[in-house]
């Protein structure tokens, strides 16, 4: 089945179609959510909250042939709610969480190539390449998936996707 | 894995894999930490209310209960509920608009499982016609055919928006394809002209709010959406007097006032009772802009790029161009800044901005032969275009037409080539295929190889470029050399 249709039956409370939906998703929402948040521990932690949001309000979704633009939706929304946390928390704004701490990254990552490219994909690409970028090398979408899953033309995730590329591999190379 | 220090140099695809890797690590597991427990909030707000819920919750315990002694059973009987529900799922929604409206909702065996008329003219037309259960191309042979038969197809100017509404964008091509067949076939057995506009679309809450408030189809208003979009001449104040349009209405206004029809235009093909139609008829919509690919003589040699849908046969662009629209043209050149091919689809991206009109492409291999292929996507800087049966290791030639420099009103063709690299076969499918991989990467040409030499330098990287840029020749802009003034009636060649 697919997630689709995953996603109809978790809305009618069916416990297995829900762990489905988390086995053929998790890789792709954690890689959303870590593009926008930058913080593998926050990740984590919205992650969890992101699925559960998913379980208690599956009903209200909408069929619309994109239940991961819905997924996102519900992943961006709570990333935003933890910027607001933390900002509240520290009172900072939160232009100064979103890029300025990049040097702060820190990836408990034990292969130093993969800790290496994912700290630059963090660090120096915008959000919307981030997200391009991680959800088709890291969680595998294709380029088409990913632009209806974040509603904008297939042209401009090609487009930042080899920008995105490019960037890395300049800053990788220096 | 291997290690890589800074300053040494990363391909794409080892990027990839270490992103993947990394991702792979980090993606934690956090399935048991989700408490199931928590009521479902819709649930709660369904017309039953608390009671539905508590029957919910009490489910889920017998299913945490008996799980592995009743696994099999709900796989066999969910898979037939699934086969049941698939059928009677209304899986495509076909919406042909001429002035009646009509809306075939079909399921994924293509069987209609509601037919609808969406204005007076439709209901007239649909009247006594029962069309549940029956194929998809049964009921638009049916529905065209009465449409004649009443009367709204019955002059010069007919024109027919189909529109075809699946989450599958290969789906809705397909479908898209076959119901303009059997449009044309209808048409020919019915001896009526017709230009069909076809556009393939994903549900959308706002269009159909604004479908709704205009009281026309989907398609209509995803059309009329994207015509007043590309236009700006229109606004949506102009939605009102366009909605009560006719297709046939809004055609012509389209010609008269030298609207564009953008992405919209290559969708267009055009039926005909004849082989070939007078000149008069097969003039292009957008008079300003003389464009090669709407060359309207049939008898001349002059060419065309073809429709983008069909797999006619191509004939030879660069035979055809008069030798002084190419000089008059020598400052409209488009500059191609490289080519990637992946899954079958050609990613173009341009070294500056383009404007798009009428986009269309044709694909030949070296032998002059050419395959099916269509824009599938367009932007100011970049297009997609799909196209289909190439052999792997093979070099192929494309051109491009229906597209402007930014800032410049005439149109023109790129031509440019790439090859599908023999290893693509084995990767069809795979996600991780990686557009931007120098040995997919293909080259491109367009204006001056002077220009491409500089956009070359221009590139952020230049990595992957080099390849991209070998040997081009330049393909200026053609022009029909007859005249192209519009009038009332006129029709969008075939290509």
């Amino acid at each position: 089945m697919n997630d689709e249709g995953l996603l109809k039956r978790v809305g009618m409370g069916d416990a297995e179609a829900f762990q489905q939906l988390y086995q053929n998703t998790d890789r792709t929402v954690y890689s959303f959510i870590l593009s926008i948040l930058k913080n593998p521990q926050d990740a984590e932690e919205v992650m969890q909250e992101t699925y559960l949001k998913i379980w208690t309000s599956a009903a209200s979704y909408q069929s619309q042939g994109k239940p991961l633009a819905w997924m996102f939706t519900i992943a961006r929304n709570l990333c935003y709610m933890k910027f607001r946390e933390q900002k509240k928390q520290a009172d900072i704004g939160l232009d100064d969480l979103d890029g300025e701490e990049a040097g702060e990254i820190c990836l408990p990552l034990e292969n130093l190539a993969d800790a290496m490219v994912l700290k630059a994909a963090l660090e120096i690409l915008k959000e919307d390449e981030r997200q391009i970028v991680l959800l088709h090398a890291s969680a595998g979408l294709k380029h088409r998936e990913i632009a209806s899953s974040l509603q904008i033309p297939l042209a401009t995730v090609l487009s930042k996707y080899n920008r995105a590329i490019k960037k890395m591999k300049r800053h990788l190379k220096d | 894995m291997e290690q890589k220090a800074d300053g040494i140099p990363f391909s794409t695809k080892q990027l990839e894999m270490h992103l993947k890797s990394a991702v792979d690590t980090l993606t934690p597991d956090i399935y048991h930490k989700i408490d199931l427990s928590l009521p479902q909030e819709a649930v709660l707000r369904q017309e039953s209310g608390q009671a539905v819920l508590l029957r919910l919750r009490r489910r889920m315990r017998v299913f945490a209960a008996a799980a592995a002694a009743c696994v099999c059973i709900t796989f066999i009987g969910g898979g037939a509920f699934q086969y049941h529900l698939a059928n009677r799922r209304v899986e495509s929604i076909i919406g042909i608009d001429v002035n009646p409206s009509v809306e075939l909702s079909i399921n994924r065996k293509e069987r209609v499982l509601e037919a609808r008329g969406l204005n007076e003219d439709a209901r007239a037309i649909m009247e006594d016609m029962d069309l549940k259960g029956v194929d998809l191309n049964v009921a638009v042979n049916a529905v065209v055919g009465s449409m004649v038969t009443h009367g709204y197809l019955d002059n010069l100017d007919n024109a027919i928006l189909v529109t075809v509404s699946n989450d599958s964008v290969r789906k809705a091509r397909e479908l898209r394809t076959s119901v303009v067949g059997d449009i044309e076939q209808t048409l020919k057995e019915n001896q009526v002209e017709a230009v069909v506009y076809d556009q393939q679309v994903i549900e959308d809450e706002q269009m159909k709010e604004l479908a709704a408030e205009y009281d026309i189809s989907y398609g209509k208003a995803y059309f009329l959406k994207e015509l007043i979009d590309q236009n700006k001449g229109l606004s949506m104040e102009d939605m009102k007097e366009l909605s009560s349009l006719t297709m046939e209405e809004i055609v012509r206004k389209i010609a008269e006032d030298s609207y564009i029809l953008g992405e919209l235009a290559d969708r267009a093909t055009e039926t005909t009772a004849q082989e070939t139609l007078p000149p008069t008829e097969t003039e292009p919509f957008t008079d300003t802009q003389p464009v090669s690919q709407e060359n309207t003589q049939p008898e001349t040699t002059a060419d065309t790029l073809p429709e983008t849908t069909t797999e006619t046969a191509v004939r030879e662009p660069e035979t055809t161009v008069p030798a002084e629209t190419e000089e008059e043209s020598q400052d409209e050149q488009i500059e191609i800044d490289y080519v990637d091919y992946d899954d079958g689809l050609v990613y173009v991206y341009f070294a500056g901005s383009v404007n798009w009109k009428k986009p269309s492409v044709i694909v030949r291999d070296d032998d002059g032969n050419s395959y099916a292929a269509m824009i599938v996507d367009t932007s100011r800087k970049d297009c997609v275009f799909e196209v289909g049966g190439l052999e792997g290791g093979k070099s192929y030639t494309f051109v491009l037409g229906g597209l402007a420099l930014s800032g410049s009103s005439e149109n023109v063709t790129v031509r440019g080539f790439f090859e599908k690299p023999e290893i693509a076969e084995e990767l069809e499918g795979d996600t991780s295929a990686d557009p931007d991989e120098d040995e997919e990467e293909t080259a491109a040409s367009s204006g001056t190889e002077d220009k491409e030499q500089e956009s070359e330098n221009s590139q952020e990287s230049g990595e992957g470029m080099t390849e991209t840029q070998k040997g081009q020749e330049a393909k200026p802009t053609e022009e029909l050399s007859q005249e192209t003034k519009p009038q009332d009636g006129t029709k969008l060649q075939e290509q």
